[in-house]
């Protein structure tokens, strides 16, 4: 039995061996799939704009684990969760796949979530937001860089008391992201009773809000809480312009519609709303040495202004995601999922772009951002979201 | 033997028993018999085939409502399931395909389907479902309904075997994501086949065939066994599917009731055969026996050939009736032979007395009379046919008339061409057959004239009449001699003669009628009508004419004019009505005769009078006429309304026309009227005015001639007086006209030359001979090429005038290669020339071509002396002023150059730099000057502002801030007493000062003093100015710099050892001048320069 034992080690010392020989000159792959195909859409552009600029710069130092590049390789789902799935299992059966971007749309992650901890496969999240996503089974293989539907709720809300308003519509979509949403409401409101609420869902591609919006102010709302991406911001923005200034209700938004060119989309109407919106990170608040440096590597790789570059957050985050990977790769010292999902765990101090990571993942807690990172901002005239000035 | 052959037989043995009449009955009862049979038979076949025929259509309707009724069942379904495919909940169901079971499944379980066991499915883009109606959940991955959707985006159909395992309709129908706008899902619809249609029953039978003719849906029956309908095409939406739906009725079932009904009928009808057999024995019997009684009696009466016998039935039903009529009617038939009988016999008496009455009749006819029948044969005759015959006893009844007449012409009684007696016969023989009542006239060799007619009665009998007519022969020759005189009377009569009936039908004209008319001969008139001769107006003229005639009995007496080839032709006519003895109107007769020469003259008098009328009554003109024996004046009515008056307003003396006389026209006129009346002209006229019933004058030509008897003596005057007062107004005007337009070309500085048609000299203005210094007695009556010589002699001789045709070939060319651009002024500009003599002008000759019918075109000069100078010193300002700048300039460049190429030492920097500033300074200095002096130009001293100023204070000013050169004494002041005033404006007063005071210290280098000194009403005439003198001790200017002293950048000092930029008197001059002052500048070359400014002065208020 111990001669088999052995024999079984040595067998797999050197099948290890002889596939990492063979896998040194092989890059490591990262699969992103995310809605490409979702017109006016440029969410999945950035999150792909971010992992590229930071794969170019790890690859740039000598790649990972010894020399190895990294790749990205990239699917489209078009905001379909069950294209997602199908775009997962394909990277799952590559080998050389290491871990799987998400897009942008909580539906969709929240459905990939599940399948990744199945397939034991590595689903990276630098956007959804929606809280049950990370939420696997142990070990769980999925982990994010981004906001949570409670913290931005709680962004919101809080907002939205200190503007003293008491009674606000809660215009959801009919989908995960819109039930993690009401559930995060829900939770505040159990903390803060004073904020009442009337909760109104639409359905996806919906375009006309004016019923919803006269519901709302029927209610005797003083703001809308929005739960939604461009698509159905720009109608109900403009729908709201269309009032007189004094019935216009302010909207604080979600950062679903920060997905697209936002500003340009909703052109006029824009200007004529109250229109604030819940942010992680945005360039034109922060100024430090790393900032400076990745606003130059983008002028160099992609060749504009990082003013240029909208739906700013995706990129940030994923390029601190990418990093991180990179990070776990190379202490796991090797490309199987399961062991550098164990070291992403493990990570220690790292200082990113969107902030300094302390430990970024622990085996309980799978969101590298917190509750401070949020912050309320408003688009400025390069269609990119300013942080508003507290007071 | 067998049995038929038994049965045979003993009905044979039976029918021979028979009577005739039985065999007969019995025949046809057994042909009756097969004939019932046969009709009951084609019977039933056809209502086998009505009961056939009607179920087929009652299943075809049924059919077709069922399948109506599926129709929309399923269109409604399918409806539906596109709106459920179309709705957000659907879409957004794509995007959360977990958890939307949660809404969507009890959605898809409650939806109300048409049929039973119907699924609705929604899939993903795979065709994995995520929410299902099934409780099993299907999936359509492989399903080519699905594959087909996703790769179309459209809505697809097929027949498919579904989950169950049992045939079913799929309908998949698309779902756009709304974010992508594309199919990412879909929703399926499956209908059982099996739901779709109604139960089986006994004898009902439903079911569904495709396109393929396979059954789809429900069971097919046997054919054989039971009636099928029609198939009924069932098309379903979205796609091209078609199914045919058919219904079936069991055969049997249909036919049972009509064999059942056959059967019955089969039992009556025997039934019924038999009992009319037992009725039909009897009634023969009891029908047959009278008949046989009543046969036998009508033997007897046709044997014995008299209805005598009678039937003795003595029953009282209907054979007692009908004996009793026979009886009758034997009883009357005996009546009616002997009343018969009588009749006959009456008649035939009657006939014989009515044949005796005509021969009597035709025997006392004194003209031969004849009949012949229809055969031509001779049937009645009298005595005097038989006489005139000739024939005697030839003539009997019976002969034919071609036999009569054949005879005739062999005995030569009549007169018949010899040779041609056959001719002859066939005449008469034709006449005779004809027999239309013509009169055929024979002569007798006796001499004797005979006139036969021939009639041929209705019956077709020929009445022959055969009358004497000697007598009348002789009569109507001796007429038509009578007629040949009366027609050679009117033909020699000199004018036209006619007779018309009453209808105006010609009876007869006379040759010179016909020949007026064109007829050949008079005889071709009769019958015609007027409209047949004469045009249709004339011929209209006549009848009426002819109409009135007869109506009036009147003779008609008329001249009037006849429209012949040759001209209008005048006639005069007489009608006059014929009546017969008793007075009634027959027609017309008439005659005319040409009267043209006659009615012209008469006409040329009348229209002589006439046009004299006109001339008087018309003619715009006053007509007078003076009878100086009676020493009255005819005045026409013109005369009088062209003065205001009436007509009874006006006498007829002669004062009233002298008295009217304008008191200065008078002598004038009556002067003119003498020398007439002397004799020493033909006719007089004249204008004068004339004085109008308002008092108002107007002007009258008066036209006059007299008439002189044979002593020479005038008798009478007569004439016209014309309104010319407007002739005057328009003359009046034109001379208005003629008279300002002359004021403006003898006042224009411009000459103008017009040419006339003829392109002589015509006019030239004041100006024209001033400019050009032509003589004008040298002009008259020349022609445009002496003209143009004339006008090259005053040039020089480098800019010769080129001559007017070759400014209009200039001009002529200039429009002609201008088609299609504009034509500039200054193609049309003519030629710049310069005069030789003293003034040296400057001349632009230009022509302009006119449209006037008197002018032919206009030459037009114009002084340019001025504007070329102006040009000039332009061009030459602009060179003098950029020398001016480039002097400096190239200083500057030159010595910054040399700073940037070499090194220099710090003094000789600094040196270089002062020259670069002082070089820099002038160009400064010539610059503001210049813009000064361009400002001080452009507004024209709109931007002063006067101001009241005491001189001397004025003066002190600006040399406390004179800056004086360096070693030099300030200048002397010396001004009056009093303080005199100017209105000036202060700050440019200053710089004037200040520019004459550096000049003279600028010019005069060597020193001397400077003398200011305010000069006070200088003399008497300049009384209202006050002059500032500033005069130095310095170079002093040559008369010709002192000429040039004012003009921009000239400097008296060429040697530039005094600065300056030769601007500032010219500022001072222009300044000066907008105050209306002027500049006053006498120099001594060696001793001094002085200036003086004149100012107007200020009074007091």
């Amino acid at each position: 039995m111990n001669l088999i034992k052995y024999a079984a080690l040595v067998f797999f010392a050197l099948s290890t061996g002889l596939a990492s020989a063979a896998d040194a000159s092989r890059p490591v792959v990262i699969g992103l799939s995310a809605e490409f195909g979702v017109k006016n859409s440029i969410a999945a552009q950035s999150i792909e704009k971010g992992i590229l600029l930071a794969i170019d710069e790890i690859n740039a130092g000598g790649g990972v684990l010894g020399g190895r590049k990294l790749k990205l390789e990239t699917r489209d789902d078009r905001g379909v969760p069950a294209r997602g799935e199908d775009n997962l299992k394909e990277f799952a059966a590559n080998p050389d796949v290491i871990a799987v971007f998400s897009g942008r749309f909580s539906p969709v992650t929240i459905e990939l979530a599940p399948l990744a901890n199945q397939l034991e496969l590595l689903l990276l999240c630098p956007w959804s937001a929606a809280d049950a996503i990370t939420r696997q089974p142990s070990p769980n293989y999925v982990f994010r860089l981004s906001m949570t539907d409670t913290w931005a709720m709680e962004a919101m809300l809080d907002y939205a008391r200190s503007r003293s308003f008491k009674q606000v519509a809660l215009l959801l979509p009919n989908t995960a992201w819109g039930r993690s949403s009401e559930a995060a409401f829900l939770q505040y409101q159990k903390k803060h009773h004073k904020i009442h609420h009337v909760t109104l869902k639409y359905n996806w591609g919906e375009t006309d809000f004016r019923e919803k919006i006269q519901e709302a102010m029927d209610f005797g709302s003083d703001a809308i809480i929005l739960v939604s991406n461009e698509a159905e911001g720009v109608p109900i923005v403009q729908h709201i312009a269309e009032f007189s200034p004094d019935k216009r209700l302010p909207i604080i938004s979600h950062w679903g519609i920060t997905g697209g060119d936002f500003a340009k989309m909703a052109g006029n109407a824009l200007q004529s709303t109250d229109l604030t919106v819940v942010q992680t990170f945005t360039f034109n608040d922060a100024s430090s040495e790393k900032t400076k440096e990745v606003a130059r590597n983008v002028e160099r790789l992609l060749g504009h202004d990082i003013k240029q570059l909208h739906a700013q957050v995706g990129f940030a985050h994923a390029y601190d995601l990418t990093h991180l990977l990179a990070l776990a790769i190379n202490k796991s010292g090797s490309s199987d999922r399961s062991a550098v999902r164990d070291a992403l765990e493990q990570l220690g101090l790292y200082k990113g772009l969107v902030r300094t990571y302390n430990r970024p993942f622990t085996k309980s807690d799978h969101e590298a951002l917190d509750k401070s990172q949020l912050f309320i901002g408003r688009f400025d005239k390069f269609g990119n979201v300013q942080k508003i000035n507290e007071k | 033997m067998n049995l038929y052959q038994k049965i045979h037989q003993k009905l044979k043995t039976r029918y021979l028993a028979f009577s005739l009449r039985g065999k007969i009955s019995f025949a046809l009862i057994a042909i009756v018999s097969i004939l019932c049979g046969l009709v009951m038979l084609a019977s039933y076949a056809s209502t086998h085939y009505l009961v056939l025929n009607y179920t087929y259509e009652l299943l075809n309707s049924k059919a077709k409502l069922e399948q109506r009724e599926l129709e929309i069942k399923l269109s409604t379904e399918i409806q539906s399931a596109t709106e459920f495919a179309s709705n957000f909940i659907t879409a957004n169901a794509l995007a959360d395909t977990h958890e939307s079971e949660l809404y969507l499944v009890p959605f898809l379980k409650h939806q109300n389907h048409a049929f039973a066991n119907t699924g609705l499915t929604v899939v993903d883009y795979r065709g994995r479902a995520i929410a299902s109606s099934f409780q099993q959940t299907p999936n359509y991955g492989s399903d080519v309904a699905f594959k087909n959707m996703m790769q179309s985006g459209k809505a697809q159909t097929r027949i498919e075997k579904s989950v169950n395992g049992q045939s079913a309709l799929v309908i998949v129908l698309p779902v756009y994501y709304r974010l992508t706008n594309e199919v990412e899902g879909g929703v399926v619809l499956e209908i059982p086949f099996k739901s779709m249609l109604l139960q089986n029953t006994k004898n009902n039978f439903h079911w569904l065939v495709d396109s393929n003719g396979k059954v789809v849906a429900g069971q097919q029956p046997d054919f054989s066994k039971v009636i099928v309908s029609a198939e009924h095409n069932m098309q379903l939406p979205i796609s091209g599917l078609t199914f045919k739906y058919l219904l079936a009725h069991d055969r049997d079932e249909a036919l049972s009731k009509i064999d059942t009904l056959l059967y019955g009928y089969l039992g009556i009808g025997l039934a019924a055969i038999f009992v009319l057999l037992v009725f039909a024995k009897v009634s023969a019997r009891y029908i047959s026996k009278p008949l046989e009684y009543l046969s036998r009696v009508a033997h007897e009466i046709t044997s014995s050939g008299r209805p005598q016998s009678r039937i003795d039935i003595d029953s009282k039903d209907e054979y007692g009736a009908l004996a009793e009529a026979f009886n009758t009617m034997f009883a009357r038939l005996g009546d009616v032979y002997e009343d018969l009988d009588a009749r006959v016999q009456a008649r035939t008496s009657e006939l014989e007395s009515a044949r005796n009455l005509l021969n009597e009749a035709v025997r006392s006819v004194t003209h031969g009379f004849c009949i012949f029948d229809q055969q031509d044969k001779l049937l009645i005759f009298n005595e005097a046919y038989k006489q005139y015959s000739t024939l005697g006893d030839f003539i009997v009844v019976g002969r034919s008339y071609e036999e009569i007449l054949t005879k005739v012409a062999e005995v030569n009684t009549f007169v018949v061409k010899i040779g041609a007696e056959d001719d002859w016969v066939r005449e008469r023989m034709i006449h005779h057959l004809k027999a239309d009542a013509t009169p055929y006239e024979l002569q007798r060799l006796d001499g004797r004239w005979f006139m036969a007619q021939e009639i041929r009665s209705p019956s077709g009998y020929v009445i022959g009449t055969r009358i004497e007519i000697t007598e009348l022969k002789k009569l109507t020759d001796a007429l038509t001699q009578r007629e040949l005189y009366l027609r050679a009377t009117l033909d020699n009569l000199p004018f036209l003669f006619w007779l018309k009936d009453k209808d105006s039908h010609f009876l007869a004209v006379n040759k010179t009628f016909s020949d007026a008319c064109g007829l050949a001969k008079p005889e071709d008139a009769s019958g015609k009508t007027d409209y047949d001769i004469w045009p249709g107006e004339l011929a209209a003229q006549y009848i009426a004419d002819d109409s009135e005639v007869m109506a009036s009995m009147h003779e008609k007496h008329v001249e009037e004019p006849m429209n012949a080839t040759y001209g209008t032709t005048w006639v005069e006519t007489y009608k006059k009505p014929v009546m017969t003895r008793d007075g009634k109107v027959m027609g017309t007769v008439g005659f005319s005769r040409d009267i043209s020469d006659r009615k012209r003259t008469e006409l040329a008098l009348a229209e002589a009078e006439l046009r004299w009328s006109m001339a008087v009554r018309g003619a715009n003109d006053g007509i007078w006429d003076w009878n100086l024996k009676t020493d009255k004046v005819y005045y026409s009515e013109r005369w009088k309304t062209m003065l205001g008056y009436e007509q009874d307003e006006v006498s007829d003396s002669p004062d009233e026309w002298k008295s009217r006389i304008h008191p200065d026209d008078c002598d004038r006129i009556f002067k003119l009227i003498n020398e007439h009346l002397e004799g020493n002209s033909e006719f007089y006229s004249g204008e004068h005015r004339l004085r109008c019933k308002d008092g108002s004058y107007k002007w009258i030509l008066t036209r006059g001639k007299a008439l002189f008897d044979e002593a020479g003596k005038a008798i009478r005057i007569s004439g016209s007086h014309t309104d010319i007062s407007e002739k005057k107004v328009s003359e009046d005007i034109i001379i208005d006209r003629t008279q300002q337009l002359d004021a403006i070309f003898a006042l224009s500085a411009d000459g103008f030359v017009s040419f006339d048609q003829n392109h002589c000299f015509k006019y030239a203005n004041p100006a024209f001979y001033q400019l050009t210094n032509i003589d004008a007695a040298k002009l008259t009556g020349v022609n445009e090429d002496e003209f143009s010589s004339l006008l090259a002699q005053q040039c020089k001789e480098n800019s010769r005038f080129s001559g007017i045709s070759a400014l209009r070939e200039k001009r002529s060319i200039a429009i002609g290669d201008a088609d299609d651009k504009a034509i500039t002024r200054e193609e049309l500009d003519g030629q710049v020339i310069e005069l030789a003599d003293a003034s040296n002008r400057l001349l632009e000759v230009s022509l302009r071509l006119s449209k006037a019918s008197t002018v032919s075109e206009i030459l037009y000069v114009r002084d340019v002396t001025y504007e070329v100078e102006v040009s000039r010193i332009k061009s030459e300002f602009l060179s003098t002023a950029a020398h001016e700048l480039r002097t400096p300039m190239s200083s500057i460049f030159g010595y910054s150059e040399l700073l940037l190429t070499r090194k220099f030492s710090v003094e000789q920097q600094h040196n270089i730099y002062q020259v670069i500033h002082k070089q820099a300074a002038l160009v400064s200095e010539i610059l503001n000057e210049l813009l000064d002096l361009q400002r001080i130009e452009s507004r024209r001293g709109k931007d002063f502002v006067f101001t009241r100023l005491d001189v001397a204070n004025l003066i002190g000013e600006t040399v406390a801030m004179f800056k004086v050169p360096d070693g030099r004494a300030v200048p002397v002041i010396s001004a009056s007493a009093d303080s005199c005033f100017i209105k000036a404006d202060r700050s440019k007063m200053i710089q004037v000062i200040n520019n004459v005071l550096s000049n003279a210290y600028k010019y005069s280098p060597d020193g001397g003093a400077v003398l200011i000194e305010v000069i006070d009403h200088a003399d008497s005439t300049n009384s209202s100015f006050i002059g500032i003198k500033i005069q130095d001790h310095g170079l002093g200017m040559t008369p010709e710099q002192l000429a040039r002293v004012c003009e921009r950048f000239y400097r008296a000092d060429t040697s530039c050892a005094v600065s300056g930029t030769g601007l500032g008197m010219s500022i001072v001059k222009e300044i000066v001048e907008l105050h209306n002052g002027y500049v006053d500048i006498s120099s001594q070359h060696g001793t001094g320069t002085t200036v003086t400014l004149w100012l107007p002065v200020s009074s007091a208020n």
